[in-house]
């Protein structure tokens, strides 16, 4: 695990432009399944050196704003939870390496 | 009932999700493989079949056995985080298995209200044929009601007072629960456990459908007793 933590802390600290990383980012630059990404970036999030926000989309994938987490206001409609889809935006809190 | 009916019930379920799952491959949603770990079953495996197999296990043996197996199924899951076997008392009782949350998607993935904990009981009756009873259950509701939990109860079995209880609980906890209305039993016997760990199904689907059919009232309640093919 310590070396795929490393390749999202080499990502960070060279490819990071501002704003919001997003898991294809990070999937795309680091090769690695989503799983042990996932497992990295809790543990990332454990250490303070990233912040990961939760987003939920519709099956449409509009994005969904409000507090009520099945109710698409782009779509206007009232969909059944289980089709509402959750992913993780990453932000970086530190601009740190692991090596040192 | 034979095991084969809740075999199915689980593969169309994960036939259900996986299709789901496909259409959003773009969307990099996060679902039950993301999170909980698909590797074969080998050490679990190993646990579960000396707890059917081995006749000359004691008791305690059989309840230490549980609680090892409880801890490597959870394990699996990489939104917990350090899985303790506990044996003494917390503020909300005696807890079998505590289970430290690194991120709360694991609620979201498992499609139940964000609660603050998890916890997990293992329990090894010895009476009434390894049922658990009412008053245990009782308790469970107490500690559920108190900490705001996703609580998992693992029994060989449950007397029909118990099951009464766990639906009536999670049918109507609105009612009377105040602080933590987003609280929720879920039982699950052994043999579940074996029809899982035999067919390989991902650890996450069947959390996920078992915690989907314990909010719906008698759902989970026809899969409570041991399959007959799978008794201990």
């Amino acid at each position: 695990m310590k070396q795929i933590k490393e390749k999202i802390m080499f990502y960070i600290n060279n490819e990071f432009r501002g704003g919001l990383i997003t898991l294809k980012d990070l999937m795309d630059y680091t090769g690695e399944k989503k799983i042990a990404l996932l497992h990295s970036l809790f543990e990332l999030s454990k250490e303070k050196v990233v912040e990961l926000e939760k987003r939920y989309f519709c099956p449409n994938g509009d994005f969904i704003r409000n507090e009520c987490k099945s109710y698409c206001q782009e779509c206007d409609y009232d969909y059944d939870i289980d089709l509402i889809n959750v992913t993780l935006y990453i932000e970086p809190k530190k601009i740190i390496s692991l090596n040192k | 009932m034979d095991s084969s009916i809740f075999v199915k019930q689980l593969s169309d379920f994960v036939d259900k999700e996986s299709q789901l799952e496909l259409l959003n491959l773009q969307s990099m949603a996060i679902n039950c493989i993301d999170l909980f770990n698909s590797d074969p079953y080998l050490e679990e495996k190993k646990i579960i079949d000396e707890i059917f197999n081995n006749k000359k296990l004691t008791i305690q043996q059989k309840g230490s056995y549980l609680e090892n197996l409880a801890k490597l199924l959870f394990s699996r899951c990489i939104a917990l985080d350090n899985i303790q076997i506990t044996h003494y008392d917390t503020e909300i009782g005696q807890i079998d298995i505590i289970l430290p949350i690194m991120n709360d998607i694991v609620f979201d993935i498992l499609n139940v209200n964000p609660s603050s904990i998890i916890i997990g009981e293992c329990k090894n009756y010895t009476k009434n044929d390894g049922k658990a009873p009412k008053e245990d259950i009782e308790k469970v509701c107490w500690r559920t009601c108190k900490s705001g939990a996703l609580s998992i109860f693992i029994s060989h079995a449950y007397t029909q007072g118990a099951v009464d209880e766990i639906s009536n609980f999670n049918a109507n906890k609105e009612n009377y629960i105040i602080k933590h209305k987003q609280s929720l039993i879920v039982p699950i016997t052994i043999s579940m456990i074996k029809v899982v760990i035999d067919n390989n199904f991902n650890f996450g689907y069947f959390l996920k459908w078992c915690c989907l059919n314990s909010k719906i009232i008698s759902s989970i309640n026809n899969y409570l007793s041991p399959f007959d093919d799978y008794k201990i």
